[in-house]
């Protein structure tokens, strides 16, 4: 599905997904000639068929992960069900305080994954310590949201 | 990979991932209407079974399905499996119900069919075997014949397939004989 800018007759490009944490998923769209946004507000259950489907809204930021349909949609399951360590270097990265404190806040069913990301960018970095800064810049550089 | 358990079998489940022995397996979604993604979230997860899990050199890869054919057709849209096992009873209701998923396996082309009659032993006088009607009337053959042994379930609540646990009982000389059985139907070269 694509938005078309009817003043410009141009297609608009995705701009940013937002997950409010209702169920809902709101996408904005902009036109790159005029600069007019528009935002699509999906409801829940289209929000949900669409990922039951695998769909990523705008594209997807970061490779597909193991078994990434099941864990971030069973409802209950185990917080370490899905914990890994890092495909790249098992065990050599390391977490410090802050970094495990801003990681609890990641909802538990997708927590492993999360965590298996940033030890790989860390890893692939040479980084042998994950600090919050260093969670910043992974953020930015495989552009996560919320995590 | 899964780690390996009694007789070197590897197992993955749900079970595995929920967070509580008595958790019922539930979806992320709205509340309501379930179940029009509920098809959806169990076939994005079996297929996830089969290509994200490192199984690692297998005999054979045995899916599990429930009674019934809906599974069994979510299953085959998926993967075309070398053999079919239809268990049963002897219980008319079961032949019923089971006569449903032959059909389903045939008419999806699957031709290497055995039934597996399970819980067997004596009828009551004048009592009909549907295991054996189920035979009849379908052409497959029963490969085996399980005979019930409450044996069975002691060593399985030890986490010991009976086969290892109790190998000279007729339910574990059947299980075996089921085994070698299946291997010989596989095509050559497989898995």
């Amino acid at each position: 599905m694509k938005f078309l800018c009817v003043s410009c007759d141009r297609v608009m490009a995705f701009a940013e997904r937002q997950i409010p944490g209702d169920g809902t998923l709101a996408a904005v769209f902009v036109c790159d000639s005029c600069g007019r946004e528009i935002a699509m507000l999906a409801n829940p259950m289209e929000t949900q068929l669409v990922s039951s489907l695998g769909v990523k809204i705008g594209g997807r930021t970061v490779p597909e992960q193991p078994l990434e349909h099941t864990r971030t949609n069973l409802e209950g399951g185990r917080a370490d069900a899905f914990e890994g360590e890092s495909r790249l270097t098992p065990g050599a990265v390391q977490w410090d305080a802050d970094a495990m404190h801003r990681l609890q806040r990641v909802p538990a069913f997708v927590r492993g994954m999360v965590k298996r990301i940033y030890a790989d960018w860390a890893a692939e970095h040479g980084i042998p310590m994950i600090t919050t800064a260093v969670m910043d810049r992974a953020r930015a550089d495989l552009g996560l949201e919320g995590m | 990979m899964p780690p390996a358990g009694a007789g070197g079998v590897r197992v993955v489940s749900m079970e595995l991932l929920q967070d509580a022995p008595d958790a019922p397996l539930r979806w992320r979604g709205p509340a309501h209407d379930g179940f029009v993604w509920q098809g959806l979230a169990e076939t994005g997860t079996l297929r996830e079974f089969f290509s994200d899990i490192v199984w690692g050199d297998l005999d054979v890869l045995l899916v599990d399905v429930p009674p019934g054919t809906d599974r069994i057709a979510r299953l085959l849209d998926l993967v075309r499996p070398h053999v079919a096992l239809l268990v049963t009873t002897p219980a008319e209701i079961a032949r019923f119900v089971v006569a449903k998923s032959a059909r389903l396996l045939r008419e999806a082309g699957i031709d290497a069919i055995g039934i597996v009659a399970n819980m067997t032993g004596p009828l009551e006088p004048g009592a009909a075997d549907g295991a054996r009607a189920l035979a009849d009337e379908t052409g497959i053959a029963i490969w085996a014949d399980i005979p019930f042994d409450a044996r069975l379930a002691v060593c399985t609540d030890r986490g010991e397939p009976c086969v290892l646990g109790l190998p000279d009982a007729p339910a574990s000389r059947a299980f075996s004989a089921l085994a070698e059985r299946l291997l010989d139907a596989l095509p050559a070269g497989t898995p």
